[in-house]
């Protein structure tokens, strides 16, 4: 058992596109962490903001931070 | 400060002058049509330049000898060394001759100013260029109002030469009442001193009168009866010789720098020649006695001999002054300097950056940060914006509301001193990098020079877009000039939210806050152009003031678009472990009008 671990981690170890595919997930899911701080970030300053023009924008940069954010999950999934 | 009050104060003194003295008022008059002559006159040469006029002025001009022997003809054609002095100066400040070339024709005119002495003495004969004066400005202003290049540039010469003798014949008149003042024989002084005293009058009796030839025949008529002694009379002929420059002085008055220098050398060679007449009067006085005797004329034939006195005495200073040609023309380039407005130079370019690939690049990418910088303020401005207050938190729509009118920028200038340099720098220092770099580099460096093509490009826009914002932003068909405000407020916001985006967010998600900025301008665009639809079908704006506003727009939309592709060039050159991830989140184009169609 523990030879067969020994010999995944040598494998993987070897295998540079594996490699590379771990760290691209890893760099996705380092961005989706600071794209929910963004969002969270628009979200209070949406609740503080009172002008309806700059809220309607504030709101547009919450989409498009949502649909980016959703770009991502599907792209960690589909690894 | 003292700028400001300099052109009131001399509106002031100029208006006070003419209320007391109408004399006044007419040498002023005369000065300002002169002006207004060397004007049309370098506007009509400037027609020329690289055609047909500027390739006879290079051969007949090519070298010293030429530009003598040129100055000698002309002068003796058109029969004033004024006139040929001024031309001189108008073909100079029009780049179709260069100073030393100028110096030349300047000397050989003053030469030929003395074949106008032997025609006169000689055969009585006299061309007067002036009475073709009015012809030429009818002729002129009816050439000026044609299409052809050509004949407008002919137009305007006419034109010109047609004011520089009405402005002459005013100055003449003006001084008129001056002219009885000058009595010849009170000043009967021996020795050096009343040489002296004589050559300032024949300076200031030129300078009044505006005609070296009629000083000339003042001096002819007073020797006749004997008010004055024969070398005085030489004296007053020496100050003719050195008052006629005042003509050129005033001509070079409108002109350029170069201009300047010529007056300046013609003034030099005749203060030169001058004091070296009065120096030597008794040779000169003896050189002329052995002449005209070996000519034949007579011992008490004054007229002659004073255009021989006015040939050698030229000669003689074209001869003095030839070996110092080269050294005057540093001298005049040294003491008249070229006011060169301070063009910004690159920071961080250097060769030192060069040495390695990392550090290239990195000065590369400072430098196009220092040339975005440079940008926005002259945008900023051109929309009647700082860039302090662009940085700031302060209320964009209030401020615009404030002030309607904006201060006009001089794009083109702006462009010439703050980013001109840079690029020119920056496009210089990409080039002497070195090929075998890794590719990385490259294609940073690459990515980089799109960015700054980027900065360039979206200048180019507003200067565009500035001709009508200044006008119909101004209109007073409210629709029209509001739609211009939100032309500036829609840029205005862009401009902060950039900086907000390059200050402010977090740099790893910067590429993707752009597609924040890719959303709403395009909503901003469709927004714009269904208004200015609108305004057009209902009547409110007329189709003229449309397509200007469309097209308007389309500037603008160009800038915001260069703005952006600057930030994502730059930010892909900005290399980072997470810049790859990041690129894979950014939206495309369906994924973006899907937001705004949910918005909408």
């Amino acid at each position: 058992m523990k030879q067969k671990k020994l010999l995944e981690k040598l494998k993987a170890f070897f295998d540079s596109d594996a490699r590379e595919r771990k760290k691209q997930e890893a760099d996705v899911k380092d961005i989706l962490k600071k794209l929910k701080k963004r969002e969270r970030h628009l979200k209070e300053k949406l609740e503080d903001e009172t002008d309806e023009e700059k809220r309607n924008r504030l709101q547009q940069k919450i989409d498009v931070v949502y649909a980016q954010r959703k770009k991502g999950i599907k792209l960690i999934k589909e690894q | 400060m003292f700028k400001k009050i300099i052109l009131p104060s001399i509106f002031i003194v100029l208006a006070y002058g003419f209320w007391i003295s109408p004399d006044f008022k007419q040498i002023a008059a005369g000065v300002a049509i002169f002006l207004f002559g060397m004007l049309s006159l370098e506007q009509g040469f400037r027609a020329f330049t690289g055609g047909a006029l500027e390739k006879i002025l290079r051969h007949t001009t090519g070298s010293l000898w030429k530009s003598l022997g040129f100055g000698v003809m002309s002068t003796t054609i058109l029969q004033s060394s004024s006139l040929v002095s001024v031309i001189t100066i108008s073909f100079l400040s029009a780049g179709l001759i260069g100073l030393a070339a100028g110096i030349g024709i300047i000397f050989g005119a003053n030469l030929g100013t003395t074949t106008g002495a032997w025609l006169v003495a000689g055969f009585g004969l006299k061309v007067k260029i002036s009475a073709y004066a009015m012809p030429m400005l009818v002729f002129g202003v009816l050439l000026i109002f044609q299409k052809s290049k050509a004949l407008n540039g002919v137009g305007y010469i006419l034109a010109g030469l047609g004011f520089l003798f009405l402005g002459i014949h005013y100055m003449k008149e003006g001084f008129e009442a001056f002219k009885d003042t000058i009595d010849l024989s009170a000043f009967a002084i021996p020795g050096y001193r009343g040489l002296f005293i004589y050559t300032g009058i024949g300076i200031f009796a030129t300078v009044v009168m505006q005609s070296s030839h009629a000083t000339l025949v003042l001096i002819i008529t007073a020797l006749a009866a004997q008010q004055i002694s024969y070398e005085n009379g030489l004296a007053l002929a020496i100050g003719a010789n050195v008052g006629t420059t005042i003509t050129a002085i005033i001509g070079s008055l409108s002109a350029n720098i170069q201009g300047k220098r010529l007056a300046g050398a013609h003034m030099i060679f005749n203060l030169v020649t001058g004091l070296i007449a009065i120096l030597f009067i008794h040779q000169f006085v003896q050189i002329v006695d052995v002449v005209s005797t070996y000519v034949g004329i007579a011992h008490d034939d004054y007229t002659l001999k004073l255009a021989v006195f006015h040939t050698i005495f030229n000669l003689v200073g074209i001869i003095v002054m030839i070996p110092f040609i080269n050294m005057m023309v540093r001298w005049l380039e040294t003491t008249f300097k070229e006011k060169v407005s301070s063009v910004e130079q690159a920071n961080f370019l250097n060769d030192s950056a060069l040495e390695f690939a990392d550090t290239a690049v990195e000065a590369v990418r400072m430098e196009t940060l220092h040339l975005y910088d440079n940008a926005i303020e002259i945008i900023a401005n051109t929309i009647g914006f700082s860039k302090s207050e662009i940085d700031s938190d302060s209320d964009l729509k209030q401020l615009l509301n404030s002030r309607k009118k904006i201060p006009e920028v001089d794009v083109e200038a702006r462009y010439d001193k703050n980013i001109k340099g840079i690029y020119s720098a920056i496009i210089a220092f990409i080039s002497q990098v070195r090929f075998n770099w890794q590719l990385e580099q490259s294609a940073d460096l690459h990515w980089l020079r799109r960015a700054n093509r980027n900065i360039v490009e979206a200048i180019k826009s507003t200067k565009h877009l500035q001709k009508n914002l200044l006008t119909i932003s101004q209109s007073f068909n409210q629709h029209a000039s509001g739609e211009y405000q939100n032309i500036r407020l829609n840029l205005a916001l862009l401009l902060r939210e950039l900086e907000d985006i390059r200050h402010e967010s977090d740099p790893d998600i910067k590429i993707l806050s752009m597609d924040e900025i890719k959303i709403s301008i395009g909503e901003a665009d469709e927004k714009q152009n269904n208004a200015i639809d609108e305004l057009i079908r209902s009547g409110k704006i007329v189709p003229e003031t449309g397509t200007s506003l469309i097209n308007d727009s389309a500037y603008l939309l160009d800038i915001k678009s260069n703005l952006i592709q600057f930030f994502e060039t730059l930010f892909v050159a900005q290399e980072r472990e997470l810049t790859k991830a990041e690129r894979k989140l950014v939206l495309d184009d369906d994924e973006i009008t899907q937001i705004r169609g949910a918005s909408e």
